[in-house]
């Protein structure tokens, strides 16, 4: 090998050499370039910031205040325990993205609100319109997709945060206990932020959100608040939300109490909705099935014969029928489609749906509903029964 | 010029030695007078008084003879009480053999010698493996000595194809080596490769494993170890059953295994001593661990530090509350109690015994209780740090295990950096990295990589051993049958 050759393949391996360091050096240099993207990105010690636990979102006088409920440190001391307590930080403004803006501004620390599980509507707020409260929350990133959406029932979202604070209570948690609670009953939680922001979407519809009710031990759950056009306006009873649970098809166990004394219980259920469109008249069938087994029996009756089982039977279908006729006469009787009928409509009559759509909101109160309760009841609990018949 | 066999240079050569012995020994009437030369020390003297001097003494038929040609061939023939006798020509052989510990008989006339095998050197006896112990399993561990390992091989390979060829490393160590393969099933052309690698290796000592192990290796600035070593003959004996390559190495208490793949690295031969379905939950959480290990203190940091919303309420309110009064960041906590944790490991390892354990001790207070009082770290740090740790020496393999130590801290350096992004980077990296190496032609990664179902048996779970009917199809191209499928 001549010195040329010897020169150009040194400069060869050198220049290899640099391009591995600069790959190198390109990869490690990356996440800090990146890093300036977005301000998710950027960098932020979890004790530098307040972690919002709740959002309340109230309208008062043209202006939207936001209460948000953090957790304000404390230190970890082992032996002492953390002395962690609930704090509330407030922001006003003209919209709910100004008052939180505002709230951000008047805060001490930065404040995330990935870890926001609740969102709490005011009454006043949700009469403004669903929409003016949500919308900035569906454009955050951060906001987690299936934090819960509940309105607050004849009162500011505020004050119910404020009372729980001031009756020591710690209302993430007991929010949080009552998520866990309501997913006993129910299959799944249809107030989540994605299934609230998708029903918004379905303008023929109402949006059903679950109001709280408050007192010193706890929260809540009682029934639907009833969003038209994106409105409050009015609050379903608990009988009635049961009906739309059992129609939605979420419902996962419920008591019946009867009247000749025997209390029953729903284990499983299963609902199947047809709707059929025929010369502009809208027949929706609503065909419910479930099982249930006997919970109670306080009737000197022997109601495990096969003819007392076959009534008691028929008594727990008219109980439920009632149950779903309640939603069912309330859309009637409104003229709101309550049970989101207008997506069934459309998806099962796509030709004929177009020919009522813009005369929907008309159709309502006309539509005929049919009704098919099928049950069984899978478990007697024979043991013991005769002994306590005797007694009664 | 060419060397020849004589005693006069051979003596001027050890002048200066003292170790080395050459004595003249006249043996009958006839002035016929050999050299004997041998090594002090490395020799069983009282073997070559009864096998070499007392037959030579009351043999009448060696007095007999008048050239030193026919005492070579009598010798040679049965004369002495010695079986392993060998005539060489070679000087250089001769140096080496003598150097090994056998001992030579020189005749200056003939330019030959007599080598006679007599070594015995002091050597460790068969031992329990230190690092690679089972409860259900056979206790037996290699030694130092090449013959006693290569003897503990063919001890449980009975088969005429099983072949043990010797090779020599090393221009000053002359360090003696043996490359053990089955010949029906290993790839040839492998084995040929694994020759060549070696043979080319030149180098003055092998005084380490370092020292072949970089020879032979083909990615060398991959943390991850290309070559497996283990102490256990049966897993050797396993192994080559599988057509690899094992590879003894005099004065190394382990066996090399080529090629290596990562998931063999994962394998512990506990595995194999337990019901498939113990030895599949084992491995699955070595692999569990290994995951931790690598990325546990990398998440914390990025959850910490960039996505919070990664971590749920509870543990994202604790880690706040914990935090809340260290005046450190997140990174700089887990970074520096990683650093703490290598020092105690290297310092555990270097003082004696009884020092060291006092020593983790003390480290294992000052660090995880008296920091945390101090509000120098976080206890969770603490947990993060020491779960990574712990898990990090759930591994089989010990060079897998430190190269997992060092790729910790990157995948740390990068989340302080970038959050998950910067996992996220370091995570292609890695994986493409593992793609990327080949070892003797057989992918890192295989058999994950493998489409054929029959190599997946024994990767990250564990199959009944009625499954295992296949040899892998990397490494054994032909006679890939390990067992017939029947069933008793």
């Amino acid at each position: 090998m001549n010195g040329l050759s010897l020169v150009k393949e040194k400069s060869k391996r050198k220049n290899g050499f640099i391009k591995r360091i600069v790959k190198i050096m390109f990869f490690f240099i990356l996440p800090f370039l990146l890093g300036g993207c977005t301000h998710d990105m950027s960098r932020k010690e979890i004790d530098e910031i307040d972690l919002i636990l709740v959002v309340a979102i109230d309208y008062e006088d043209g202006e939207y205040t936001l209460s948000a409920l953090h957790s304000s440190g404390g230190g970890a001391d082992p032996e002492e325990g953390s002395g962690a307590t609930e704090e509330v930080a407030k922001g006003t403004g003209k919209s709910a993205y100004e008052a939180l803006e505002d709230l951000k501004l008047k805060n001490k620390k930065s404040i995330s609100l990935a870890q926001a599980g609740s969102f709490l509507i005011g009454e006043e707020a949700a009469k403004q319109g669903l929409d003016q409260s949500l919308d900035f929350l569906s454009r955050d990133e951060t906001i987690k997709m299936e934090a819960l959406i509940y309105v607050t029932k004849g009162k500011k979202a505020a004050d119910f945060v404020q009372e729980g604070i001031d009756n020591k209570q710690t209302i993430h948690e007991d929010l949080d206990a009552m998520k866990q609670k309501q997913q006993e009953i129910l299959t799944r939680n249809d107030n989540t932020m994605v299934n609230i922001l998708n029903d918004m979407k379905q303008t023929d519809s109402c949006v059903l959100v679950p109001y709280l009710l408050a007192d010193e031990s706890g929260y809540l759950i009682d029934g639907y608040s009833v969003f038209n056009e994106l409105t409050l306006v009015n609050y379903l009873d608990h009988e009635t939300s049961d009906g739309v649970n059992f129609i939605r098809n979420i419902m996962r166990s419920y008591p019946i109490y009867l009247d000749n004394g025997v209390g029953l219980y729903i284990s499983y259920t299963n609902t199947k909705l047809k709707a059929k469109l025929e010369n502009q008249q809208v027949t929706v069938t609503i065909t419910v099935s479930f099982e249930s087994m006997l919970k109670e029996v306080l009737t000197k009756k022997d109601v495990f014969t096969r003819d007392e089982l076959d009534q008691l039977t028929l008594d727990q279908n008219n109980y439920i029928q009632s149950i779903i006729e309640k939603p069912v006469q309330y859309s009637i009787d409104s003229g709101l489609d309550i049970l989101n009928l207008a997506r069934l409509v459309e998806n099962q009559n796509f030709t004929q749906w177009k020919s009522i759509k813009d005369s929907w909101a008309d159709e309502i109160p006309d539509i005929k509903y049919q009704y098919k309760i099928q049950s069984r009841i899978s478990k007697s609990f024979l043991l013991g029964a005769e002994g306590m018949r005797q007694r009664l | 010029m060419e060397q020849v066999i004589n005693s006069k240079a051979i003596k001027e050569l050890f002048s200066q030695s003292s170790d080395i012995l050459i004595r003249p020994i006249k043996i009958n009437q006839n002035n016929i007078t050999f050299h004997i030369f041998c090594v002090d020390g490395l020799i069983d003297s009282m073997l070559v008084d009864e096998s070499i001097f007392q037959t030579m003494l009351v043999d009448p038929i060696l007095k007999e003879y008048q050239t030193e040609r026919s005492v070579m061939d009598y010798l040679l023939s049965g004369g002495s009480n010695h079986v392993f006798t060998t005539e060489e020509s070679d000087y250089q052989l001769l140096l080496k053999t003598v150097l090994s510990g056998n001992v030579a008989l020189i005749f200056d006339s003939e330019k030959k010698a007599i080598v006679y095998d007599i070594k015995k050197f002091e050597k460790r006896s068969v031992s329990e493996p230190t690092e690679e112990g089972v409860v259900k399993g056979a206790k037996e561990a290699f030694i130092e000595v090449m013959r006693t390992n290569t003897a503990l091989i063919r001890r449980r390979i009975r088969s005429e194809h099983l072949v043990i060829e010797s090779l020599t490393v090393g221009k000053l160590s002359k360090t003696d080596m043996s490359l053990c393969y089955i010949s029906n099933i290993a790839n040839l052309e492998l084995v040929e490769k694994i020759k060549q690698k070696i043979k080319a290796i030149d180098i003055d000592n092998i005084s380490t494993p370092a020292f072949i192990e970089e020879f032979l290796i083909e990615h060398k600035k991959s943390l991850f170890p290309q070559i497996m070593y283990t102490q256990r003959p049966d897993r050797i004996s396993a192994n080559l059953s599988d057509g690899r390559v094992a590879l003894v190495v005099d004065g190394i208490p382990f066996v090399y295994l080529l090629p290596c793949q990562l998931p063999m690295l994962m394998q512990s031969p506990e595995d194999y001593a337990n019901h498939f379905f113990v030895g599949s939950a084992l491995r699955f959480i070595r692999y569990l661990s290994m995951i931790i290990t690598l990325f546990l203190p990398a998440f914390y940091i990025a959850a910490t530090t960039y996505q919070n919303q990664m971590l749920p309420v509870q543990l994202a309110l604790s880690t706040q509350q914990a935090k809340e009064n260290v005046p450190f960041s997140s990174s700089s906590e887990v970074l520096g109690l990683l650093v703490a944790f290598e020092i105690l490991i290297e310092a555990g390892l270097r003082l004696p015994k009884a020092v060291g354990t006092a020593m983790s001790i003390l480290g294992g207070i000052v660090v995880g209780q008296s920091a945390v009082s101090a509000n120098l770290i976080s206890p969770l740090v603490v947990v993060v740090v020491s779960l990574a740790g712990i898990s990090g020496f759930m591994m089989p393999n010990q060079d897998l295990s430190s190269g997992i130590r060092v790729i910790r801290f990157v995948f740390a350096f990068l989340a302080a950096a970038g959050g998950f992004l910067g996992l996220a980077i370091g995570l292609i990296l890695i994986i493409t990295h593992l793609c990327s190496i080949d070892n003797y032609g057989v992918a890192y990664l295989s058999p994950f990589v493998d489409i054929d179902e029959s190599n997946h048996k024994d990767t990250l779970f564990r199959f009944p051993v009625k499954y295992f009917r296949k040899r892998p199809q990397a490494i054994v191209p032909s006679n890939r049958t390990k067992q017939k499928t029947q069933e008793p």
